[in-house]
C-alpha cells in the first residue's frame, strides 16, 4: 500500500516512475491499480517470472561461436518490455507511472514461480550480473524504481533488499516481532553491501490511542533504527520519525485502495499526509540541486476522485445463470423426440434473508426447430421448470401448466420469482420435457446446411431479468435412423420380372394351397435407435401407439397381384417366437377381402387388394410378451408377386416403406398417443411385366 | 551467409522451440486398420483425430498451442535417425513433444519409434496421446490403452505425459505439457552462454554489490 501511494504521489509531482511488483509469491500491487489496468486480473499480462524465463530460455539458446557476442543479453535484461503505462491526467507535468506486474495470473503462474530456481539463476546463469544490467537499464530511463518485495527470508526478499535497491523503505508495524525482524533484515543488507543502500525505516499502521504503549514502541524504533539514518542530524531523524509515521485507518483493510482517491489532499493527520511527507523526503534526498523546492503533487480532481474511488469499491458478484446440459443424439425421423432436460444454474446475487430483493423474470426457451410437447393444462403437463432447492424438487412448484405458452418453437415460463443465492452458492432450475419436431432439423431435411442439430436460446425479461452467460447450448445431435431396404432372392434380380405371356406364380390362383414357393423379394425395416420401434400399449386402447411398418405399392400394372407375408420373416424372430408372432398384417380395407394362402415356410401370405394401381400393407409391432419390447431393431417381410398368362398389363410398378404412425404432426406427450415419424420413403421399381421378346436373354 | 542469416538460423533452439514428432500413421500405413474415410493423410501431422466433427489437423492443433505460448512451431521428421536426433535436440535444450495416434502402434515402425522415445527419457521430451473418434470403440479402446502402456512403460508416469479424450481437451492438455516440459528444461538444463561483461561487473563494485552469490538475508539474526 505504501508503495503504490508514493509512486502515485511520485508521478503527480512529475517524476518518471516505474513500479514492479516482485513479491512474487503472493503478488498484489495490481490491485492498488486495478481500475487503470487494461488487465485489472492480469489474466494475459506477462511480467516479472517472464522476464526471469525469458532470460534463463535465451542463455539456453544455442549459439555458435561466430555469431556469439558479449551483448548477447543486452535485449533480455530490458524489463521495460514488460512494463505497461498507466494514463492519467494527474501524471500531465512531466511524470509518468510503468507498471511491472509479477506475472501471467493463470493456472501455471505458481508452477512458473516455485520451480524457478534462484540459486542455479545466480551460480549457473550469471544472474547476479543479469540483474545488475537490468538495474542499470532501469536507472537510465526512470527518476524512481519502486520494487515491491517480499517480506521476511526468502529467495526473492535477498535479491530485492540487497542487489537491487539504492535505497531501501522498510515497512513495519510497532510490534516486537515487527521491530526486531525488519532491524535484523536492514542489518543483514547492510552487511553484504560494502556501500548503502540508504535506509527509511517507516512504521505502518499506526494506532495512536494507545499512548504510553506508542510512545514505548517509538523508542524502540529509534534505538533499533537511528544508526542506519546516516545522513540526518539529530534533529532531523527526530524530524524524520515524527513525519513519517503511517497513522491506522480501519478503512483500507477491506480494499486495496490508493489513499490519493480515498482521501482528500492536504489533511495532515492522515494516510494520504503520511504518504505525502515520505514522498517528499525521497524526493528531497534526490533532488539533483542545491536548494530543493517544496514537494507537490497534482491531486485529482474531485469528480475524477470520486469516480476513481468508485470503481475501487467491491462489488456483489450479480446474479447470473448458466445453462448446462448432456447433449445427446436424437432420431432424424422423429417429429416428437425427447430433449435433454436443460439446467439453470443461478449464482451471486444478494439473498432476500441478507436483504436482497426477490428477482421476479419471465423466461424463454426457443429452440431451433418447432417444439411438439403437447401442453395439455391443467395436468397433462409435459414441459416444466422446475426449480430445485438443495439439489431436491420443491414440491408442487412446477409453474402451474396454464401459464406455460407455446409459440411455434418457444416456450415461456412467466413471473418466475428467484431468491439470489449469493456468491459461492447456487439455486438450480430444470426445464424438462422438451420435444421437437426433429425432422424439420435432420439430415433429410433441405433446409439444414452443415452439422444438423437441436440448440436451444433462453432469454430472460421483465423488470428484473437475470443475465444469462452463455444463452445458447446444443441440445443434440441429429442422425438418421431408418433405413429401408428391398432385398431380391437369391438368384433374382430387381425390378422382378413378369413375363405377360407365361405369367407369374400360377399356383396361387388355383384352388389348392402351392406347396412351396419362393419369395419375389424381401422389404426389410431397419432403425439405428434402439427404442424407436414400440410395442402396442397393452391396454388396447388405443390403435396408434405401436411402431407401424407400412410400404406403398404404385402404378401397380393391372392383372398383378401382390400377397405379403402375415409376419416378419427374421430368423432370428422366428426363434424368440413372441416377437414374430404378435406382428401381424393390420387387417384393414387395404386386403382383399379374407384371402389368405399359405406357402411354406412363411406362413400365411395375405393378398393386397390394388385400386387404381395402388395398394399398401400395413404390419404392426403388437408384441404383449414382457422382456421383447425393447429387442426390435429390424423386421422383414416377405412379398410375392403373382399374374395369370395374358392377363397382366405392360409396365413397372414401384414400393416405397416407412414406419407409421405417418404424420404431419403437430403434437404429443408422453402420455397420449405419439404421431412419431415423417414419410421417408422414396418409390422404387419392383414390378416389370414385359413381352417375351423384350425380355433380355439372362432374364 | 551473412550476420543477420546466421542470427536467425541461431536463434532457433531453446525451450521457446516446440518441436513436434507426429508418432501417427500415413492414409498408406494405415489402409489395413479400421479407420474412418479422410482420417488420416498423406503424413502424420495431417491427421485428423476428431474427423468427421472436428476437419483440424493435429498440426494445426500443435501450431496454435505452440503460438498461444509464444513458441516457436517446429516438426521433427521420422526420416532422421530418431535417436541422434532427439539427443541433439536434448543438447539444443528444445522442447519436444510427440504427438502419439494409439491406433498407429500397431504399425512396427511407429511403434519402435515411440519405443525408443521413452527408453531415452530426456528431460526436454513430453508426449501427448489423442484418443481420437476412432478409438470410440470400447474393446478397442482397451487394447489400444494395454498396447500403449506396454510401448511406454517409462513415459506415462512422468511429469510430460497427458491423454487428450475430446477435442475440448485438445489446447489444454497440449499448452499444460508444453509448459511443464519448458519448465522442466529452465529448472534443469545449463546454459550455452553466460554474461561476460567487465563494465557491469565494474559499476557493480563501485555500488558495493556483490554479483557472483545470491544474496541472503541471514535468518539468524530475525525475531
Amino acid at each position: 500500500m505504501c508503495l503504490a501511494n508514493i509512486a502515485w504521489l511520485l508521478a503527480s509531482s512529475g517524476h518518471k516512475t516505474l513500479v514492479v511488483d516482485w513479491d512474487l509469491e503472493a503478488p498484489g500491487l495490481h490491485r492498488f491499480f486495478h481500475p487503470f489496468l487494461p488487465d485489472p486480473e492480469l489474466a494475459s499480462t506477462d511480467g516479472l517470472i517472464e522476464f526471469l524465463q525469458e532470460y534463463v530460455a535465451e542463455a539456453l539458446r544455442p549459439r555458435s561461436a561466430k555469431t556469439h557476442s558479449a551483448d548477447w543479453y543486452a535485449r533480455t535484461s530490458k524489463l521495460t518490455r514488460y512494463a505497461f503505462s498507466l494514463r492519467r491526467t494527474e501524471f500531465s507535468g512531466g511524470g509518468t507511472l510503468d507498471f511491472v506486474p509479477a506475472g501471467r495470473q493463470d493456472a501455471g503462474y505458481a508452477s512458473k514461480v516455485t520451480s524457478f530456481d534462484w540459486e542455479r539463476f545466480f551460480t549457473r546463469f550469471g544472474g547476479g550480473l543479469f540483474l545488475q544490467a537490468v538495474r542499470e537499464h532501469l536507472r537510465s530511463i526512470y527518476d524512481f524504481v519502486l520494487i515491491d518485495s517480499r517480506t521476511g527470508v526468502s529467495d526473492i526478499s535477498g535479491v530485492c533488499t540487497v542487489q537491487m535497491p539504492d535505497e531501501l523503505v522498510v515497512a513495519f508495524t510497532y510490534n516486537h516481532q515487527n521491530i526486531k525482524g525488519a532491524a535484523a533484515v536492514v542489518a543483514s543488507v547492510v552487511e553484504q553491501r560494502s556501500k548503502g543502500p540508504l535506509i527509511w525505516p517507516v512504521p505502518m499502521r499506526v494506532e495512536l490511542a494507545e499512548k504510553s504503549k506508542l510512545e514505548t514502541a517509538r523508542f524502540a524504533v529509534r534505538e533499533a533504527f537511528d544508526r542506519y539514518l546516516t545522513r540526518q542530524t539529530a534533529v532531523d531523524r527526530t524530524a524524520y520519525w515524527g513525519s513519517v509515521e503511517i497513522p491506522h485507518d480501519p478503512y483500507y483493510a477491506f480494499e486495496e485502495v490508493l489513499a490519493t482517491f480515498a482521501e482528500k489532499a492536504g489533511v495532515s493527520n492522515s494516510v494520504l499526509g503520511a504518504m505525502e511527507r515520505i514522498t517528499s523526503w525521497l524526493v528531497q534526498e534526490n533532488s539533483t540541486t542545491d536548494q530543493p523546492s517544496k514537494f507537490k503533487w497534482r491531486a485529482p480532481e474531485e469528480e475524477d476522485r470520486l469516480k476513481a474511488l468508485d470503481k475501487y469499491a467491491r462489488r456483489l458478484a450479480p446474479l447470473t445463470c448458466k445453462l448446462e446440459t448432456y447433449p445427446t443424439v436424437v432420431r432424424g425421423e422423429g417429429l416428437c423426440e425427447a430433449l435433454p432436460e436443460v439446467v439453470l444454474r443461478f449464482t451471486g446475487g444478494l439473498p432476500v434473508s441478507l436483504g436482497g430483493t426477490p428477482h421476479v423474470m419471465s423466461v424463454t426457451a426457443f429452440v431451433n426447430t418447432t417444439l411438439t410437447s403437447r401442453f395439455i393444462p391443467p395436468d397433462g403437463i409435459s414441459v416444466g421448470l422446475v426449480p430445485q432447492a438443495g439439489g431436491k424438487p420443491i414440491s408442487g412448484s412446477i409453474k402451474p401448466p396454464g401459464s406455460i405458452r407455446s409459440a411455434g418453437n418457444a416456450v415461456s415460463f412467466p413471473e418466475m420469482v428467484i431468491d439470489p443465492p449469493g456468491v459461492g452458492q447456487e439455486t438450480v432450475w430444470w426445464i424438462r420435457g422438451l420435444r421437437a419436431n426433429v425432422a424439420e432439423r435432420g439430415a433429410r431435411s433441405q433446409v439444414v446446411l452443415g452439422d444438423p442439430h437441436i440448440s436451444l436460446f433462453v432469454a430472460t425479461s421483465g423488470a428484473d431479468p437475470v443475465a444469462v452467460q452463455n444463452p445458447q447450448i446444443r441440445l443434440a445431435s441429429v442422425r438418421n435412423g431408418f433405413q429401408f431396404q428391398i432385398l431380391p432372392e437369391k438368384n433374382g434380380t430387381l425390378p422382378v420380372p413378369i413375363s405377360q405371356e407365361k405369367g407369374h406364380n400360377v399356383e396361387l390362383f388355383g384352388e389348392r394351397e402351392p406347396a412351396a414357393l419362393g419369395l419375389s423379394f424381401r422389404v426389410r425395416f431397419e432403425e439405428g435407435f434402439a427404442g424407436a420401434f414400440k410395442t402396442k400399449n397393452q391396454e388396447g386402447s388405443s390403435a396408434t401407439t405401436g411402431t407401424r411398418f407400412l410400404v406403398d405399392f404404385s402404378n401397380v400394372p393391372s392383372g398383378v397381384e401382390i400377397f405379403v407375408t402375415e409376419s416378419c420373416i427374421d430368423s432370428h424372430a422366428s426363434q424368440e417366437g413372441p416377437v414374430l408372432a404378435p406382428v401381424v398384417v393390420y387387417v384393414g380395407s387395404n386386403v382383399a377381402g379374407q384371402r389368405q394362402r399359405r406357402v411354406p415356410p412363411y406362413g400365411p401370405l395375405v393378398q393386397l387388394r390394388s385400386s387404381g394401381g395402388t395398394c399398401n400393407a400395413e404390419w404392426e409391432w403388437n408384441c404383449a410378451a414382457e422382456g421383447t419390447q425393447s429387442g426390435l431393431r429390424a423386421c422383414t417381410f416377405g412379398v410375392v408377386l403373382a399374374a395369370r398368362p395374358n392377363k397382366a398389363a405392360l409396365g413397372i410398378g414401384s414400393i416405397s416403406g416407412t414406419l407409421g404412425p405417418v404424420s404431419d404432426l403437430i403434437l404429443a406427450s408422453e402420455y397420449g398417443p405419439i404421431p412419431r415419424f415423417i414419410n421417408v420413403g422414396e418409390p422404387q421399381d419392383v414390378i416389370d411385366v414385359r413381352n417375351a421378346d423384350e425380355r433380355p436373354a439372362s432374364a | 551467409m551473412d550476420r543477420g542469416l546466421r542470427e536467425a538460423v541461431d536463434s532457433f533452439g531453446g525451450p521457446d522451440t516446440a518441436r513436434f514428432l507426429f508418432v501417427v500413421g500415413t492414409d498408406e500405413d494405415v489402409s489395413d486398420l479400421d479407420c474412418r474415410p479422410g482420417e488420416y493423410g498423406a503424413c502424420g501431422s495431417e491427421w485428423k483425430p476428431f474427423a468427421p466433427e472436428m476437419s483440424y489437423t493435429v498440426r494445426w492443433m500443435a501450431q496454435n498451442a505452440a503460438s498461444s505460448r509464444q513458441m516457436r512451431y517446429e516438426e521433427l521428421s521420422f526420416a532422421n535417425d530418431i535417436e541422434k536426433s532427439l539427443h541433439l535436440l536434448s543438447k539444443r535444450n528444445e522442447s519436444v513433444i510427440a504427438i502419439v495416434d494409439p491406433s498407429s502402434l500397431a504399425i512396427e515402425q511407429y511403434r519402435v519409434v515411440l519405443e525408443q522415445y521413452d527408453r531415452l527419457q530426456l528431460d526436454n521430451s513430453g508426449i501427448v496421446v489423442f484418443w481420437g473418434m476412432g478409438s470410440d470403440n470400447r474393446n478397442a479402446r482397451v487394447g489400444l490403452s494395454e498396447s500403449l502402456t506396454r510401448t511406454l512403460p517409462n513415459t506415462r508416469a512422468a511429469h510430460g505425459y497427458s491423454e487428450v479424450q475430446s477435442f475440448d481437451d485438445v489446447t489444454s492438455e497440449l499448452v499444460s505439457t508444453l509448459v511443464k516440459v519448458r519448465n522442466r528444461i529452465l529448472a534443469r538444463a545449463d546454459p550455452g552462454s553466460v554474461i561476460e561483461d567487465k563494465r557491469i561487473v565494474d559499476l557493480a563494485g563501485e555500488q558495493g554489490i556483490r554479483v557472483d552469490q545470491k544474496p541472503i538475508i541471514q535468518a539468524t539474526r530475525i525475531g
